[in-house]
């Protein structure tokens, strides 16, 4: 479980100091049954499946995502529901989802990737359905007052 | 020269970075957003290299790869995958179906410059 845990914090930590130039600064770690949680903002997330079955979600407030959004393309979205935010948002999470997996496959569990799903809205349910790997872990963003929330469920088979 | 690249992936966020990239180097990109529209656009275009991604909806990646290189066409463009899925195995199809290189995402300019240069055989500033 352990390996998993440090793997969802270099993924997340790795895609934002190579695309966006910024370290993340991990805060908090939970793990083990997690409750169901309500996300507001907007939420990019990836699937996996194979000897790893899982998902990986990511939730921004509004305003963390177009600060991102704007550090990426250059100039500040219109607003959270603009097409480049879920676009940089989607990316974001497959990027991660990515290096997650190829960490996880190393130690013999490999799965298959599915495009990114980006939700938006303020009542986002993200639950674990009693996941045996259930890890929450936060970011604190340079420049930002709220954190980035990760979130990863996961089952491994074999 | 001239050189002309297409990008094929659902990101357009992927496709902003390949352009900053590369436009400044007088390379000219162009873009599709999945394996089919890609395949398409390669025989339509003829660009000098491919990058392409693994896993985007409507085809795949390895999928537009088999296509491209059994595409009379098509077979001789390089192509260089650019994809978050970089597991082993994966890196073994794509090279197994004909693709020089691959690209983990995320990737820095200086990786991205680096396979073109190797693959294209270019003296461009890294």
């Amino acid at each position: 479980m352990q390996f998993i845990n440090d793997a969802v914090r270099e993924a997340v930590i790795g895609v934002f100091d190579t695309m966006l130039s910024l370290r993340l600064e991990a805060l908090e770690v939970a793990e083990g049954i997690l409750p169901a949680s309500t996300a507001a903002g907007i939420v990019g997330s990836v699937g996996m499946a194979g000897k790893i079955n899982g998902t990986v979600y990511m939730s921004y407030p509004d305003r963390l995502a177009c600060a991102i959004v704007e550090k990426m393309i250059g100039e500040a979205p219109a607003g959270v529901d603009q097409p480049e935010v879920t676009d940089v948002i989607g990316e974001l999470a497959n990027m991660v989802a990515g290096d997650l997996k190829r960490r996880t496959a190393e130690k013999g569990y490999n799965g298959l990737l599915v495009p990114p799903i980006v939700m938006l809205g303020n009542g986002i349910n993200i639950d674990s359905n009693g996941a045996p790997i259930s890890i929450f872990r936060s970011f604190r963003v340079p420049n930002s007052p709220e954190p980035l929330s990760v979130r990863f469920f996961a089952k491994l088979e074999g | 020269m001239s050189i002309k690249i297409l990008s094929i992936d659902d990101s357009k966020m992927v496709h902003m970075v390949v352009n900053k990239t590369l436009k400044p180097l007088g390379i000219e990109v162009i873009t599709a957003s999945n394996g089919e529209e890609g395949v398409a656009r390669a025989q339509a275009d003829k660009p000098d290299l491919i990058l392409l991604d693994a896993t985007m909806p409507v085809m795949d990646g390895i999928t537009a790869l088999g296509k491209l290189k059994e595409g009379a066409d098509t077979k001789h463009i390089p192509v260089i995958m650019l994809s978050a899925d970089s597991c082993q195995e994966n890196r073994d199809k794509a090279t197994a179906l004909g693709a020089l290189k691959f690209i983990s995402k995320p990737f820095t300019a200086e990786a991205l410059l680096g396979g073109l240069k190797d693959v294209l055989n270019l003296s461009i500033p890294a």
